[in-house]
């Protein structure tokens, strides 16, 4: 009996080291587990903010900032409607020696968007001030600019149009019907 | 990449040129150890003939100012003159000045300037300073404009008229300094202009000014500080190191003619009047190198240390490029490696790359890594870049990655004979003791314990030289036939230099001097090892084989 | 340099200036970070517009320079960085003398705002302008920068 006895009690305490040894690694598997899927459920979420950061990011790029360099053509289009277009995120700059929605011509401009016109009086004047915006696009008449557009205008706008024609001009600033 | 001392060979060579008969001697050991066989009995010989008297170790104890008058002295004896005139450059004239010496030479100029400005001279040293020492430039605008040059400097004051006050330091009761707004009793000084301010706030103010070299004003005009009032706030000397800041200014703005030794804790500085030679000398792809009267040799075009074969483009390019490379190569400097067979680590205590491992007597090459019984017999294998993929492959990154290989490689030899250097330097620093001991117990007079000294010196030489050359590998061409030739002389330069190491790791006096005529042949093997490398070097960059890709 | 600083707050608080609009320190427990809202001087493209500058006071303080900065993307000024606000001017940098204070440098910014000197630009493209004497454009792209700033 006593050898039964203590052969159970042997066994009893054999079970209980081997049960507490189960919960134990049942325990710290759980644990890793949710350690392992924390960052990652972390990563997860950041990554829906990153894909809504990169939407609103693009829906921003979807209207490209501009910056229009007036020239003879431009400033002889005088019943063209170019206020309409000072609302958006552009820039007009007006090369020496023409006018461009001068207020002495009657024309009057909403103050709140005026700044957007700059005057210059001189030729270099004019590149300093687009290379000082940094627009992502650049829209102007190559020919009718006295020393053509310099080289290293690239650097400082993304995408430069050199527009040929009246026509070609139109098609950048359409006028809805 | 720090340039040691090398003060273990001032006894040496101060030596030779103080006695005059420099050029005896050193024809003499030049010609021992050029002649492979010779014994040395025969200069031995003509050394005893020598006055002893002048051979004593007391000479050690040397003074820079006899050593400069007898530099003028010298004549430029044969050998001095095949070491200058290497292959057709003309010889460089330049003199050896202390700071003291620029100090006076300052000074004189000043002295000169008196009559013409009729100034006290305090004043001219301030207007000097002003205009950086450039007499014409101080000229031009004292015959313009004399009284605007005096206001703009602060030596008088624009309203001159108005009050003079006393200038000097005076104590005041309940004072309020109007920089540290505390109100006490303190000292306060001040100039004619009549602004006050407490004397600490002065001191601090000198003191953050003392290192910049210009003037000082009043803290609240720009009436001048002169070196008098200085050094009474101040309470010692200090426009002393207003003056030294000034020279360090002075040598700075006349950089081409100037130039500090960059030899640690050395002041001297090197005056070249006539820089027209030095266009000759890099297109022929030679370097200026001078010598201070430390006896520190440097290059005087880039301010480094002796770098032959290699010349001053390739060096400051080789020095920018393991600045940005840093970090990728520690791996590389670490002095411990392990031993390839039994991997106990092994600490590099001495110049010569032949290890034996204490456990487990294997002997490898420090540098490889590989068996050492290639390297004692034939060429030097590992200076040989082998280039492993022989396959060309057009991928930049792939690319990029060979180059950083191949300039690991050149990096890591580069390296390693820099650090040798630096070590067998150590091990020289006992040479003067071996010799001592040969001294005591054998009786060998210094004079002829002198062999070792010169050895060590040649060894010093051949492994810079070596050292550089490696730059010059990594920038030539590999495929071209000359540039095979010049490896191979670097193998052999670095058997020689490796033989010559492990010769100078004898610690038994004895042994040192039965060995004495193999000190002799392997430093002379050594001696033209070196010069043959240089030459090819220098053929390599005036072929344009070696030259600078970006 | 603790009774200066203390010194140099109590006369702020009587200050009047034509230009200064605000000087005071972030918080009156830690006297070294100022800050300092200027008006644009009335003759200059910066008139009818305000700016904010920031001050650090180093210990060193009075013995070296007072660390100057405007806003970042807020100053169109030649010897103004535009991205960072750092401020090109002697007496901030080598003609710093220690009897100078918090408000004869602020006095001076102003000043400098007039009075731009092209020979030591942080800005390139204005200071360009200035020197083909293109005044209309220096004048019209200053405008342009403030005005879009302030959206």
């Amino acid at each position: 009996m006593t050898t039964d006895h203590r052969r159970l009690t042997r066994n009893g305490s054999l079970v209980r080291t081997v049960g507490t040894g189960v919960v134990l690694a049942i325990g710290a598997g759980i644990a890793c587990w949710y350690w392992w899927r924390g960052p990652n459920a972390s990563q997860e979420t950041n990554r829906l903010q990153q894909k809504e950061e990169e939407e609103h990011r693009k829906e921003r790029e979807k209207e490209p900032s501009r910056c229009v360099i007036v020239t003879k053509t431009l400033s002889e289009m005088k019943d063209f409607d170019w206020q309409k277009f000072l609302k958006d995120d552009i820039v007009f700059i007006v090369v020496p020696g023409e006018t461009f929605l001068d207020p002495s011509q009657g024309f009057e401009i909403d103050p709140k968007v005026g700044y957007k016109i700059i005057r210059c009086d001189t030729i270099l004047g004019v590149w300093s001030c687009v290379k000082s915006l940094k627009k992502d696009s650049l829209i102007v008449i190559g020919d009718e600019v006295e020393g053509g557009i310099p080289d290293d205008i690239s650097n400082f706008t993304k995408n430069i149009r050199d527009v040929k024609s009246k026509e070609e001009l139109l098609t950048i600033f359409p006028i809805p019907f | 990449m720090d340039l040691g001392n090398n003060e273990m060979f001032l006894s040496n060579d101060m030596l030779h040129e103080k006695q005059g008969h420099n050029s005896l001697i050193e024809d003499n050991i030049i010609t021992s150890i050029n002649n492979s066989r010779r014994g040395s009995l025969v200069t031995q010989d003509s050394e005893f003939e020598l006055d002893d008297a002048l051979l004593t170790g007391s000479d050690l104890d040397y003074d820079y100012e006899d050593e400069l008058d007898d530099m003028i002295v010298l004549p430029i004896t044969n050998a001095k003159r095949k070491q200058i005139n290497e292959g057709g450059v003309p010889n460089l004239e330049y003199e050896c000045l202390t700071t003291k010496d620029i100090f006076n030479r300052m000074l004189e100029r000043v002295n000169h300037l008196q009559p013409i400005f009729s100034l006290p001279l305090e004043d001219i040293i301030i207007l000097m300073q002003h205009y950086d020492w450039n007499e014409e430039r101080l000229l031009e605008k004292w015959t313009d404009k004399m009284d605007d040059l005096l206001t703009e400097i602060g030596l008088i004051h624009e309203n001159g008229n108005l009050t003079v006050n006393e200038r000097g330091v005076a104590l005041k009761e309940d004072f309020e300094c109007g920089i540290c707004c505390e109100v006490k009793s303190v000292e306060v000084f001040s100039l004619e202009c009549g602004h006050e301010y407490c004397i600490e706030c002065y001191r601090r103010y000198i003191q953050g000014r003392l290192h910049s070299g210009n003037i000082i004003t009043c803290m609240g005009c720009s009436v001048a500080l002169k070196n008098e009032d200085i050094d009474e706030i101040m309470g010692y000397e200090s426009s002393n190191k207003l003056m030294y800041s000034s020279i360090k200014s002075f040598v700075s703005k006349h950089h081409r003619n100037y130039k500090w030794c960059p030899y640690t804790d050395c002041k001297c500085i090197i005056h070249l009047d006539d820089t027209s030679s030095l266009s000759e000398y890099s297109r022929l792809h030679y370097s200026p190198f001078v010598k201070c009267n430390a006896l520190h040799r440097f290059c005087f075009s880039c301010g480094f240390e002796i770098h032959a074969p290699a010349d001053c483009d390739i060096t400051n390019a080789w020095i920018k490029k393991a600045r940005k490379e840093s970090e990728n190569l520690n791996w590389v400097l670490s002095n411990t490696k392990e031993c390839p067979k039994c991997s106990v680590n092994i600490e590099k205590d001495g110049g010569c790359n032949h290890m034996v491992c204490s456990s487990c007597k294997y002997e490898f090459c420090w540098i490889c890594e590989g068996e050492w019984a290639p390297h004692g017999k034939s060429f030097y294998q590992c200076t040989l870049y082998k280039n492993e993929d022989g396959k060309y492959n057009k991928s930049s990154s792939q690319e990029a990655n060979k180059l950083m290989k191949k300039y690991t490689f050149y990096y890591r030899m580069f390296n390693e004979h820099e650090v040798s250097a630096k070590l067998d330097w150590k091990l020289g620093q006992t040479v003067g003791i071996k010799v001592k001991s040969l001294q005591e117990k054998i009786g060998v007079s210094w004079i002829e314990g002198q062999f070792l000294a010169e050895s060590l010196r040649t060894l010093n030489e051949g492994r810079t030289a070596l050292k550089w050359s490696f730059a010059v590998a990594f920038y030539s061409d590999p495929s071209h036939n000359l540039t095979k030739i010049f490896v191979d002389n670097q193998a052999l330069l670095s058997k020689a230099v490796e033989d010559l190491s492990e010769l100078l790791q004898i610690k038994d006096p004895e042994l040192i001097m039965r060995r004495k005529p193999d000190f002799y042949n392997k430093a002379g093997y050594v001696q033209n090892r070196t010069n043959a490398l240089m030459e090819c070097g220098r053929d390599l960059l005036c072929k344009g084989i070696c030259k600078l890709t970006d | 340099m603790e009774s200066r600083i203390l010194k140099e707050y109590k006369d702020s608080r009587s200050l009047q200036s034509q230009y200064i609009l605000a000087l005071d320190p972030i918080s009156t427990d830690d006297l070294t970070h100022w800050e300092c809202t200027i008006k644009g001087p009335l003759h200059s493209p910066f008139a009818n517009h305000t700016f904010k500058l920031r001050i650090d006071i180093p210990q060193t303080y009075p013995l070296t320079t007072p660390i100057c900065k405007f806003e970042p993307f807020a100053m169109p000024h030649p010897n103004v960085n535009f991205e960072t606000g750092e401020i090109c001017l002697d007496i901030l940098d080598t003609n710093w003398s220690p009897v100078f204070n918090i408000q004869y440098i602020v006095e001076a910014i102003v000043w400098l705002l007039n009075e731009p000197n092209f020979k030591s630009p942080l800005n390139l493209d204005l200071a360009n302008l200035l020197r083909f004497d293109d005044l209309k454009a220096y004048h019209d792209l200053i405008s342009y920068h403030l005005n879009n700033s302030a959206k």
